[in-house]
């Protein structure tokens, strides 16, 4: 096991503002404060070169998992081993073996051009001659910035800079690379090429990658493993196919359409399934949720237009926070409320 | 040869480091040549105010033309001293890039100390020599005085010149340590303000930035001989002038290594010890 972390937990203490006409003044003498469970006893395991997605709602605890596990967090219980290290003890000697990337944040210098960065990253990571020519060679022409090496960083779109920043984590050759949502307000072609260098670089040189993302897109294209973090708790920890099918297997059809309509689910829908969305209708425009192995996608679109003209239409997946909620909610044993 | 060689050394971070703030500050250039204009603006009126007060009442301790030296001399060096915390720290403790810095394998505290050194290095480099160029020239009282070249042997002109240069290199390091330790105050504060604010007015009220040190009240000669600000200007002013010379020059010098060690090394365990318990931005 390259990676195991065993019943982690961290709280943090958040001051509150108390109600009151002199609350600012009473905050001088005492501060109140209320505690916040960010992690409460994650476990789990990850074994070298897997690439495994980390989901979570927002607030769900995933960074801080991702901090401790860079060592930039100190728990407060709990173990966590990677490569035999615990990151926080021996935070210098981890973090030599690590890349991380933080999507809402950069690593590069703003004023200098992108190859006076990495020339300091080099010299930061002690990278010896040989590694570095071999990094260099298949990074910059892998991720296609050699065009705008020598241009200032403030002078690149966030497509570019993105690119740049994972390079930069890799220049190191690390065995283990973090990523924190590096796809985020990235346009469609530059989140194609993240991805499929990602790929690469899990396949054929064995880096293991862990990935945070809120975008389903991003897992569905990399990851076989996914683990679900929900209010500091693992909830679910296997393949992506198995989390939809076990929590929620059901597709959403947006349906645009023209001319007066008044729709229902007729008995022949309702019967295998099929619900509409009340709270997503808008004008000249519904959502249907239906379950794609009671009624297959084709068969319904067939089945609808001959009751309303169509003039668009949309088959996705259910928002993956809907999916985790919905998870939690079993997990817990909660009854879902619709 | 000998980059190979600094790569492989422990130090290559931190030298590297100290290369590339120096290019970050070289790309303001304009903002560093303004800097001769408003800081010799401001050298003219802090003469003219001591011009001023000699008038109203000589003053014993230093005579004027030492007290205008000592106040041009300041006026070169001011970038020794910062007016708050390195406004990159400031941001990466709000923003929480300071999590990119803890995923380097360095000790923080240098990397930070080795860009506090660069810009109070460059920038006085910059500013410094036109200002004493133009300070040289001006007429009597407002001129810089050097020491008399002329009465001095070729021994003596050596040991001047030698520790002239010891003691501004010692004082640049000490400067860079103290800039250091604001910077390390906002992060084991989590604040840019408050607190922090205040450091730098301690710094050069008692570093001699708004009078001259020899000319603070007896009472108050004690503790501010105590404290390491004197090493950032004061000393290096006065030897300039002679003031300080021969075995009280080396005296000082030492007193000045002593600090800078002590600060380096309160930074560094200061710094360590507080990441530990920082709170990062950011989820």
């Amino acid at each position: 096991m390259q990676i195991e972390v065993k019943q982690l937990q961290k709280q943090f203490k958040v001051p509150i503002k108390q109600p009151g006409a002199f609350s600012t003044l009473r905050q001088l003498m005492k501060r109140e404060y209320r505690t916040i469970d960010a992690l409460k006893g994650v476990e789990f395991s990850i074994s070298r070169g897997e690439l495994i997605g980390y989901l979570g709602p927002n607030g769900a605890g995933k960074s801080t998992t991702i901090k401790a596990l860079t060592g930039i967090l100190v728990p407060d219980s709990g173990t966590v081993v990677v490569n035999g290290r615990v990151p926080w003890e021996q935070r210098q000697a981890h973090v030599a073996t690590i890349g991380v990337v933080f999507g809402q944040k950069s690593q590069l210098w703003w004023d200098l051009p992108l190859s006076d960065s990495f020339e300091l990253l080099r010299a930061i990571y002690r990278v010896p001659d040989d590694i570095y020519r071999v990094q260099w060679e298949w990074l910059i022409s892998g991720m296609g910035i050699g065009d705008y090496l020598h241009q200032p960083v403030r002078q690149l779109s966030l497509g570019q800079r993105m690119r740049a920043e994972l390079v930069a984590s890799l220049l190191h050759r690390p065995e283990i690379l973090f990523l924190d949502e590096p796809t985020i307000g990235l346009d469609a072609t530059s989140k194609r090429i993240v991805r499929s260098f990602i790929k690469t670089l899990n396949r054929e040189y064995g880096t293991t990658v862990l990935l945070t993302t809120h975008d389903m897109d991003d897992i569905e294209a990399l990851c076989q493993r996914v683990m679900v973090i929900d209010q500091g708790h693992l909830a679910f920890d296997g393949s992506l196919d198995t989390l939809r099918k076990r929590v929620h297997n059901k597709r959403r059809l947006t349906l645009e359409y023209s001319g007066n309509l008044q729709f229902e689910v007729d008995q022949r829908l309702s019967a295998a399934g099929v619900v509409l969305l009340h709270d997503e209708i808008q004008q000249d425009k519904l959502v249907l949720e239906f379950d794609p192995e009671g009624f297959a996608p084709h068969e319904l679109i067939k089945h609808i237009s001959e009751g309303i003209h169509i003039r668009d239409l949309l088959i996705e997946n259910p928002p993956i926070e809907e999916i985790v909620h919905r998870l939690y909610a079993q997990y817990t044993g909660e009854r879902y409320v619709d | 040869m000998l980059s190979i060689l600094v790569s492989a050394m422990w130090i290559s971070p931190y030298l590297s480091n100290l290369k590339i703030q120096a290019r970050i500050v070289l790309q303001y250039r304009a903002q560093a040549w303004a800097g001769v204009f408003t800081q010799g603006v401001f050298g003219f009126i802090r003469v003219s105010l001591m011009i001023a007060l000699f008038k109203a009442q000589p003053l014993q301790a230093m005579s004027l033309e030492q007290t205008v030296t000592y106040v041009w001399f300041t006026q070169m060096l001011l970038t020794f001293i910062a007016w708050g915390p390195d406004p990159l720290i400031s941001a990466m403790v709000k923003d929480g890039t300071l999590a990119y810095e803890m995923v380097r394998p360095v000790r923080l505290s240098l990397m930070w100390y080795m860009r506090s050194l660069s810009f109070r290095g460059v920038i006085p480099l910059m500013r410094g020599l036109p200002i004493m160029l133009i300070a040289s020239l001006l007429p009597k009282p407002l001129r810089l005085t050097w020491p008399s070249i002329e009465g001095m042997s070729v021994m003596e002109t050596a040991t001047w010149a030698t520790t002239m240069v010891l003691c501004l290199a010692v004082a640049w390091l000490l400067a860079g340590a103290i800039n250091n330790f604001i910077n390390i105050a906002v992060v084991a504060l989590m604040s840019d303000d408050g607190l922090v604010r205040l450091m730098p007015v301690v710094v050069f009220l008692f570093g001699g930035l708004i009078m001259p040190m020899p000319l603070f009240p007896d009472v108050m000669q004690g503790f501010i001989k105590a404290m390491p600000f004197v090493g950032i200007m004061d000393m290096p002013a006065r030897v300039f002038s002679g003031h300080l010379a021969g075995i009280d020059a080396l005296m000082a010098i030492l007193f000045q290594c002593v600090w800078l060690l002590a600060i380096v090394a309160i930074n560094d365990l200061w710094l360590e010890s507080r990441l530990k318990r920082a709170v990062i931005q950011g989820g």
